[in-house]
C-alpha cells in the first residue's frame, strides 16, 4: 500500500505555482525529516532496553 | 480580527508545523485568506501523524512490554520529542502519564510542541496541573507559543489560571494571537482579569506586540458586543 505521504496536499488554491510548489517543498522536507528521525531513533532506542527484553522489543515492532 | 492578522496567525503555525523559523519564513503566504491556510494546515496535520502510522502502532505495543523508567530513558535518550509525540496518542493514557512522569520538563516541554493535543486529550487532562504549569513556562522560555495555543482548549480553569501567574504579558498576548479556538479568548481574559489585560494590552507596542494586541482588543470587543446586555438595577 503506498503511504499516505506520496501524495502531498494540494496548497492553497490562491497561491501561485511557484510559491505553491515552495510551500510543498517544505511540506515534503518536513515529511522527510520525521521518517528519517523515525528510522534512526527505533535503532538507537535498542541499546537502552535491556538485553533480555530486546528480542521481544525486536518482534513486537516486526524488525 | 483583520484578514491580515488573521493569514499571519495561520503562517505562523504552519511555519511551526513545517519546523521553519518563524513566519518571515512564509512571507509569501501572507497575503492568502486565513481560511485556505488554515486548511493547507489541517492537511499537513495528518499527513504527518499519519505518515508511518503502522510502525508507531508497533513500537506503542511494544512498550507494553517495559517498565514506564525505561520508556522515558528510551523516549528521551533514543526516540526524541517527535516521535514521542506521535506516539503519546497511542499509548494507553494512564500508561502514558506514567512514563511522562519520568521525563524531564524539558524533554516534556519539547515534546508537547511537537504534540497535538486532540490526539491525546486524555493524556493531557489527566496530567498533574503543577506539571503542566512547568511544562507551560518552559515552552514559553523556548518560544513555543503556537504550539501553547493548542492546549489551552483543553486545560481546566485550575490549570490555566496557574500558567497565567506564571507567564508573562508578552507570553500571554504572543499566545492569545495563534490561539486554537478564538472563542476560548473571553473566558482565558476573564481568568486573567481586567487589570492585567489593561496593562498588557497598553505595554503591547513597547515591546514590538501591538498587532496581538489590537487583534486581542478587536476579539474581547467584538465578543462583549455580541453578548446580550446584563440588566441592572432593580
Amino acid at each position: 500500500m503506498p503511504r499516505p505521504a506520496d501524495s502531498l496536499p494540494d496548497p492553497p488554491p490562491s497561491l501561485d505555482s511557484e510559491r505553491a510548489a515552495e510551500l510543498s517543498a517544505h511540506t515534503k522536507a518536513a515529511l522527510r525529516r520525521q521518517r528519517r528521525e523515525l528510522a534512526t531513533s527505533i535503532d538507537k532506542a535498542f541499546k537502552h532496553i535491556p538485553w533480555p527484553l530486546r528480542g521481544a522489543v525486536r518482534r513486537a515492532l516486526g524488525a | 480580527m483583520s484578514a491580515a492578522s488573521e493569514s499571519r496567525a495561520e503562517a505562523t503555525k504552519l511555519a511551526r508545523l513545517l519546523g521553519l523559523d518563524g513566519p518571515e519564513s512564509l512571507t509569501y503566504v501572507h497575503g492568502i485568506p486565513a481560511s485556505e491556510l488554515r486548511d493547507y494546515r489541517a492537511a499537513v496535520t495528518e499527513l504527518l501523524h499519519d505518515d508511518d502510522q503502522a510502525l508507531l502502532q508497533r513500537a506503542a505495543d511494544a512498550a507494553r512490554l517495559l517498565p514506564a523508567h525505561t520508556l522515558a530513558t528510551v523516549g528521551e535518550h533514543a526516540l526524541g520529542p517527535l516521535i514521542c509525540a506521535r506516539l503519546t496518542g497511542l499509548l494507553d493514557p494512564d500508561r502514558a502519564v506514567d512514563i511522562s512522569g519520568h521525563f524531564s520538563i524539558d524533554f516534556l516541554a519539547r515534546l508537547s510542541a511537537e504534540l497535538d493535543p486532540r490526539r491525546a486529550v486524555d493524556v493531557v487532562t489527566s496530567m498533574p496541573g503543577e506539571r503542566v504549569v512547568e511544562i507551560a513556562v518552559a515552552m514559553a522560555a523556548a518560544g513555543e507559543h503556537v504550539a501553547m495555543g493548542r492546549f489551552v482548549a483543553h486545560l481546566d480553569d485550575a490549570t490555566l489560571v496557574g500558567c497565567i501567574e506564571e507567564l508573562t504579558d508578552e507570553d500571554m498576548l504572543r499566545i492569545a494571537f495563534v490561539l486554537e479556538g478564538k472563542e476560548r479568548l473571553d473566558h482565558v481574559f476573564e481568568l486573567v482579569g481586567l487589570e492585567r489585560t489593561q496593562r498588557m494590552l497598553k505595554g503591547a507596542e513597547s515591546i514590538g506586540l501591538s498587532e496581538e494586541a489590537f487583534d486581542l482588543r478587536d476579539h474581547l470587543a467584538a465578543r462583549r458586543h455580541k453578548q446580550p446586555r446584563r440588566r441592572t438595577g432593580g
